[in-house]
């Protein structure tokens, strides 16, 4: 039922973007698409299909016998489903390879909440000589990436002598431009006045941050959060160039170099499912932040 | 004594972030500046002057790889926006939890890491038993080698890259189309504009920040492009996908030639930078950063 103005809309219902009110619940949407829409409507669901397919059949693949993948014409049916792809993968790395690109998510992860955020604070409340240069310093390496410092980063680590160690996959991955970034526009828009007053309690200044920004941040931090494990567990072109042994590896290597040299697409594809699953997870239980945090500093207001 | 104190727990508070973006990205930045007049010899490293950079515009490989790259950027950037455009304002009138449902269907192949997606579109670019190919052939068509025909590799790896990228894409454009307020579209119906006009005369140019935004951020990282060339086809067949990135990754990890791999990175460095120059230039009347 769609009412002309918001005002007579019923309380306990909902008003949307539209100003159009409909009840919680009422059916899934779908019925309240009119006229032209069905058009956009068909085409996007199509589209959205074609785009999730692959995946949806990735994942059908790694729970057959090894040989469907490569049947033609190709095997779409369901049944037949086995763990024998992925009792394969077991025996080999994976396990290894897990635990290294989860130590590297996590920190990746902890150190762009903790190390950038307390930047991020810096730009955003306090005031000292030469604020603005370093923080466009640190914005501009936004437009740079691994892709163009990757040969001195490695030259640079393997003079270290850390390469194909825990420091060469971490040291670089500590801190992101866009974290800093993200946090100081969040950081901004909390009022002087909760500062004023933790200040006239007599906090010290990293109290000040601990128990008063930290616990006020927590949306943005999340964000900040996912983002970077996301990132960290994806990257690909650094933890190849920092690791040369199998146990040093990450999944996303160990899974490239698993396609390079086997014609064993189910083990391949039951690798890929592996590595995939934790992404999926996290999407699913963050998507508001997922959505929040791409527009976040693409969109103003 | 009283203006340093009262800076003091600025600088402390960056210490840890600073010192790691020092370490770890400006040094590498004129470690590879310095690279790039080196060269490795058997006392170590030498000085050469500007002999890498002669070496490297003199090689035809390196104007080809530039070239490819241009042609990758300029397609996917187009032809993604183009794309996110349409789905964008496809998916702007529906209510909000059905634009959510398409969001998201949009965005998590974009948050798949490259290697899987890599992965997958191997499969199903195979000659033999790839998908595309069954169904080209259900419909008449004769198969195609997609990634072993030195014409038709680079334009699967765009098809490839456009068709994942463009979650975030389609999420920004559609979170600005829902911020343009709602008086300029009622007022255009009332002067009798129908949807199309609507479209075009009144969103479009409201999109535009965004749409600059967009272009300099793809532009940017198409530029840098790797992880789809080396898992798909490092940089074959006949060279033919040999992207910039790709040529970088060759010279140095393949070739061993750091000297030349890091005057090809700051000559990559350069263009990145144009480009981001052009995009502040622009920018610069809509940037609240």
């Amino acid at each position: 039922m769609l009412f002309s103005s918001s005002e007579q809309c019923p309380k306990i219902w909902n008003i949307d973007g539209d100003n159009r009110c409909y009840r919680e619940g009422e059916g899934l949407v779908i019925l309240r698409i009119k006229g032209y829409q069905w058009v956009s409507f068909i085409v996007l669901s199509i589209a959205a299909l074609a785009l999730l397919f692959p995946f949806y059949w990735m994942v059908l693949q790694s729970f057959k016998p090894p040989t469907s993948a490569i049947q033609t014409p190709p095997d779409l049916s369901w049944g037949g489903f086995t763990l024998d792809n992925f009792k394969k993968l077991m025996a080999g790395n994976i396990w290894v390879w897990t635990s290294n690109s989860l130590i590297v998510a996590i920190s990746g992860m902890l150190g762009n909440v903790i190390l950038c955020s307390m930047a991020g604070y810096a730009f955003a409340k306090k005031e000292f000589p030469g604020k603005r240069i370093l923080f466009w310093a640190i914005v501009s390496i936004m437009m740079t990436s691994t892709q163009i410092i990757m040969v001195p980063l490695f030259m640079q680590i393997r003079d270290m002598g850390v390469l194909n160690t825990y420091w060469a996959l971490l040291l670089p991955i500590l801190v992101s431009p866009l974290a800093v970034f993200l946090t100081k526009q969040f950081m901004q828009t909390i009022p002087e006045d909760l500062l004023e007053a933790a200040r006239m309690d007599g906090c010290s200044e990293w109290r000040t941050y601990w128990n008063i920004i930290v616990p006020v941040s927590m949306p943005v931090l999340a964000i900040v959060g996912i983002f970077g494990f996301i990132t960290q567990w994806n990257d690909f072109l650094w933890p190849l160039l920092a690791t040369e042994s199998q146990n040093m590896r990450t999944l996303q290597v160990g899974l490239a170099s698993m396609q390079l040299q086997n014609v064993d697409y189910g083990l391949v594809l039951a690798g890929a499912t592996w590595t995939m699953a934790p992404i999926v997870i996290l999407f699913v239980a963050f998507q508001r932040f997922f959505v929040k945090g791409i527009t976040i500093g693409a969109v103003k207001g | 004594m009283y203006r340093i104190r009262k800076a003091l727990p600025g600088y402390l508070f960056l210490l840890p972030a600073c010192l790691m973006f020092a370490g770890f990205m400006f040094l590498p930045i004129f470690k590879g500046l310095q690279l790039s007049f080196q060269k490795w010899t058997l006392n170590g490293y030498e000085w050469v002057g500007f002999s890498n950079y002669n070496q490297v515009f003199g090689d035809s490989f390196f104007w080809k790889s530039l070239w490819i790259t241009a042609v990758f950027t300029v397609i996917t950037v187009v032809a993604g926006l183009v794309l996110s455009l349409i789905a964008a304002f496809m998916i702007d009138p529906f209510q909000q939890r059905m634009q959510g449902v398409f969001k998201s269907a949009f965005y998590l192949p974009s948050v798949a890491p490259i290697v899987i997606v890599s992965i997958i579109w191997l499969w199903l670019y195979h000659p033999s038993f790839g998908l595309l190919n069954y169904l080209l052939e259900f419909v008449g068509v004769s198969p195609v080698l997609w990634l072993g025909d030195p014409k038709i590799a680079l334009f699967s790896i765009i098809l490839m890259t456009v068709a994942v990228s463009q979650g975030a894409n389609i999420l920004i454009l559609v979170t600005s189309l829902g911020g343009i307020p709602k008086d300029y579209q009622e007022a255009a119906r009332i002067d009798g504009a129908n949807l199309w006009q609507e479209m075009i005369k009144i969103k479009l140019p409201m999109l535009k920040p965004t749409l600059t935004y967009l272009i300099v951020v793809n532009t940017v990282g198409s530029f840098q492009v790797f992880a789809p060339i080396y898992m798909l086809t490092a940089g074959g067949p006949n060279r033919s996908t040999t992207t910039i990135g790709f040529l970088i990754y060759e010279n140095a990890f393949k070739k061993f030639d750091f000297g030349v791999a890091s005057a090809q990175a700051v000559i990559l460095l350069v263009i990145v930078m144009i480009i981001a120059i052009f995009q502040f230039r622009t920018m610069s009347e809509d940037l609240e950063y």
